[in-house]
């Protein structure tokens, strides 16, 4: 069997490393020499155990030269760039899964965003799939997404996720990659839908902490996730989802893990706001991005240009970015609601 | 044929014959090779259909499924058009199966036989021929037509003819890539994809094509079109293949993809609408029925894995016809609206069209001097990427893109049936893109849009609401349409500069000339016009169903919030 490619050294990257050199050797990419280096060295990244089967390379043409089948595991904040660098080496032969949650806002947008009216159409908001897309000539591409957490795969710890694709042979050959008996893989077709679950539960996400830090109980969480995940139905719907992702492993299944998880970034940046912090504080004291943070700025821009009924992403939007007390913002949870149960099918 | 014959001769076009000698073209040799060609689909379609119809129930089976579907479609959608002998010849294959379906009677041979019988049937049906003689005719007819359309009434019949023809290439025009789609015709097969808004297009699309210097296209012409005696005289001998919608059983279906292919294989260029039908919205086609693409992807495997990487390529062309006045575009709104609207579209009132109304249109027809810009977009292979100009295939980087790759896994080619669906559907798509891309906005749309949307937000984004209102009752005051206008063409400009849409030169004048333009044009040969300027100089509606059908044609590029 063909060595499979990853790139990117982040956490995420070396376990989808680790888990992929279980099946096969894993040519693993990354464009600093330290990395190269500490591997070589001691064996060990970002505390994982690296496994004998996977070589640190520094060169993407090396990669794309040996690898058919490639895992982007990077920032989304990186993404499109290290694709540019990576798309000439590229062919159509190529297969690629990323592992990237996160969405591409066209750069020039958020400069310009001190302003409060930022509306965002679809040609400014891509997914990652889509970035590929439009950065190499590659058409036969996938994603993998659903609850995994990094700490707890590499102490191998059970978990599952989701591989999906337009194409079958993508997941069948993501899956041959990937499967072991720590680690399950299920299908799915409805590409954007994974994509976008992924990312758009970082909102919720921030919404749990700052229940928590009001200390407004589980009844209101149960509230607050079950009627925002109609809201993030309506942005899937957008980009063309069936919607199918959001009732699997990479919606609820991902969503379950980042809103009870007092641990992830994103809930304790709600957290933090509900017990009275300014947002740049907790910013400046965290090393890693929320994406939420973003991703609640693109959110609402996309329900500004289209119109949507989102009344719990505007009031995070006022929250984050408009100095609306928390408080206030929260209200919108009990007196604007009411209507339907479900509307959706 | 005296006064064709003052017609201007070939060499005195801008663009000399890309093949000059007709029996060069591809759709010449497959007439002349015709049953050659029928042989090679008959036995191409038999050992495909021998396969497929051998699994489950068996082949007598299937063959009775064909005869079932064919009995139905004779009983409930009879045409003129039918064959005399369709009746008596579906009534010998129902003899025959029951005579083999007996016992002791079984007789492989003879089902064979009898399938091969129905294949050959089908296949001379719908195979196209195509004949100098009434090419030569036609294309000179056409010429003298359009001419005398676009002149008549205003310019007096007495110019002469060769001036006649040049104001006709000012009023035609033929714009973007093609130089690179006439070379493209001699180094591959070409697929050319228009819009489709009126019943006129296979016409001026002929003759584009023919004023290009490019050898004749075949295409799939509705076989309800060839039960008219002089367009079935034309089109029969013009390369026009024969497309049932009513047949849609196995055999026929596959008889029908076989033939497509064959084409492409033999370097036959095609015309494609991948619309399928006319727009009944009036807005550009946002889906696309993907059928021939996939034979494309599938004949593109087969040349590839038969002759490597210095396969006959097959290029997909882009064509985006922009016209001020679309003939039929009333009953298409209605469709669109019955379609969509249900209930709502009944309570709103029938009109009928009266013989003045009739009268006129005809005179207003040929007395508006409508522009037509025909927006060719840059040639790209069956996966989107563009092409050079030997035909090669360059990714974003300006590398070469091997095309067998595509079609690769785990370093050795194979056949995915599902990678191909999936092929299509990204074509599609691409196709879709580009017909936005390669959009001429004319001024007359751009009237059509503001102003329908201004009243659209009148009536606070109500439809049928807004559709039912009496017209008189209707306005956009003067100011507002040149704010209006004026916003959303600041926007076209942005769009234009980043490459998402084409403006008409004449969409360069200042605001007030422009929506003088576009009043001037828009739909003036209907008889209630779309938009026309009232006595206060607001802008007023005789028909907001037709002003709905224009405005349509500026969807797809987010608008609205400039309104």
């Amino acid at each position: 069997m063909q060595p499979v490619g990853v790139i990117g050294s982040g956490n995420f990257g070396t376990v989808i490393a680790n888990l992929l050199a279980e099946n096969g050797d894993v040519f693993m990419y990354s464009r600093r020499q330290e990395v190269f280096d500490t591997v070589h060295r001691l064996g060990i990244l970002h505390g994982q155990k690296m496994n004998p089967r996977i070589k640190v390379v520094t060169d993407l043409a090396e990669m794309a030269a040996n690898c058919a089948l490639i895992f982007p595991i990077l920032p989304s904040k990186f993404f499109r760039k290290t694709m540019q660098l990576v798309g000439p080496h590229l062919t159509p032969a190529h297969i690629l899964i990323h592992g990237t949650k996160g969405l591409d806002v066209q750069q020039s947008v958020f400069q310009e965003d001190e302003h409060k009216e930022l509306k965002l159409g679809l040609h400014q908001v891509k997914s990652m799939s889509q970035v590929i897309a439009e950065e190499s000539c590659v058409l036969r591409i996938g994603c993998i997404s659903g609850p995994n957490l990094s700490g707890e795969i590499s102490q191998h710890l059970p978990a599952g996720t989701v591989i999906a694709s337009h194409f079958d042979e993508v997941i069948a050959s993501g899956m041959a990659a990937l499967r072991s008996d720590r680690f399950m893989v299920f299908e799915n077709n409805d590409l954007i839908g994974v994509e976008l679950a992924g990312v758009l539960k970082n909102i919720l996400a921030l919404g749990s902490g700052m229940i928590s830090g009001l200390g407004l109980g589980e009844n209101a969480r149960a509230l607050m996730i079950t009627r925002g995940w109609r809201e993030l139905m309506r942005i899937a719907e957008l980009f063309g989802s069936d919607k199918s992702a959001f009732m699997g492993l990479a919606g609820i299944g991902d969503m379950i893990a980042t809103c009870s998880s007092p641990h992830s970034r994103n809930y304790s940046v709600g957290y933090r706001m509900a017990k009275g912090e300014q947002l740049h504080e907790i910013i400046d004291s965290m090393d890693e991005v929320a994406e939420g943070v973003n991703t609640v700025r693109t959110a609402m821009g996309l329900v500004r240009h289209y119109g949507l009924h989102s009344p719990l992403i505007k009031s995070f939007h006022v929250v984050l970015f408009e100095g609306v007390p928390i408080k206030e913002a929260i209200k919108v949870l009990i007196s604007h609601n009411h209507g339907k149960d479900v509307d959706f099918r | 044929m005296s006064a064709m014959d003052e017609m201007p001769n070939n060499a005195e076009r801008s663009y000399p014959s890309v093949l000059p000698d007709v029996h060069d073209w591809p759709i010449y040799k497959m007439a002349r090779d015709r049953e050659d060609l029928i042989k090679v689909i008959v036995d191409r379609a038999e050992t495909d259909l021998l396969k497929d119809f051998s699994k489950g129930i068996g082949l007598l089976r299937h063959i009775a499924e064909v005869y079932y579907q064919e009995r139905a479609r004779l009983h409930d959608n009879p045409w003129k058009v039918d064959p005399k002998d369709e009746a008596a010849f579906w009534k010998r294959v129902r003899n025959k199966l029951q005579y083999l379906a007996q016992p002791g009677h079984e007789d492989e041979a003879a089902a064979r036989s009898l399938l091969r019988e129905i294949i050959t049937r089908y296949t001379r049906e719908i195979a196209g021929d195509f004949n100098e003689g009434t090419y030569n005719f036609a294309r000179k007819f056409i010429n003298f037509g359009f001419s005398r359309i676009f002149n008549a009434a205003q310019e007096g019949l007495f110019r002469s003819f060769r001036k006649q023809k040049r104001q006709l290439q000012d009023k035609m025009k033929l714009i973007g890539e093609v130089d690179q789609l006439r070379e493209l015709t001699k180094i591959g097969t070409v697929i050319l994809v228009p819009t489709h808004f009126s019943n006129l297009d296979s016409v001026v699309i002929g003759w584009a094509i023919e004023t290009l210097g490019l050898p004749a296209f075949t295409y799939g012409a509705g076989i309800n079109l060839f039960g008219h005696p002089v367009l079935s005289y034309f089109m029969s001998r013009l390369g026009a293949f024969k497309v049932d919608r009513r047949k849609k059983n196995r055999a026929y279906l596959s008889i029908l993809k076989i033939y497509a292919e064959e084409v492409l294989l033999r370097g036959g260029h095609m015309l494609f609408f991948p619309g399928g039908t006319r727009s009944r919205s009036g807005a550009l086609e946002n889906r696309v029925k993907l059928g021939l693409m996939g034979t494309a992807i599938e004949t593109q495997q087969r040349l590839l894995s038969r002759e490597g990487e210095a396969a006959k390529k097959i290029f997909v062309v882009p064509l985006v016809i922009s016209y001020h006045s679309v003939l039929e575009g009333r009953g298409l709104i209605d469709e669109y609206l019955r379609q969509e609207g249900k209930e709502r579209f009944v309570l709103l009132q029938d009109d009928f069209g009266s013989l003045r109304k009739n009268i006129s249109f005809a005179w207003k027809f040929f007395k508006s001097s409508s522009e037509m810009v025909f927006s060719f977009g840059a040639p790209m292979d069956l996966f989107g990427n563009k092409v050079d100009g030997q035909g090669n295939s360059i990714d974003i980087y300006n590398r070469p893109i091997n095309l067998q790759d595509y079609f690769k896994a785990g370093g050795k080619e194979n056949n995915d049936h599902q990678r191909n669906q999936e092929y299509t559907r990204l074509l599609g798509q691409k196709i879709l893109d580009r017909f936005l891309r390669e959009n001429v906005v004319f001024s007359s749309h751009l009237v059509a849009f503001a102003a329908w949307h201004v009243l659209l937000k009148q009536w606070k984004g109500d439809l049928y609401g807004l559709l039912s209102v009496p017209e008189e009752d209707l306005f956009v005051g003067h100011d507002e349409m040149i704010k209006t206008v004026d916003r959303l063409h600041v926007r076209l400009r942005e769009l234009e500069r980043a490459g998402r849409l084409r403006m008409a030169s004449h969409l360069h004048l200042d605001i007030r000339a422009i929506i003088e333009h576009g009043l001037k044009n828009l739909g003036v040969y209907h008889i209630d016009l779309p938009l026309l300027r009232g006595k206060k100089g607001e802008i007023l509606t005789q028909d907001t169903r037709l002003l709905c059908f224009y405005a349509h044609r500026l969807d797809g590029y987010e608008l609205e919030k400039y309104v």
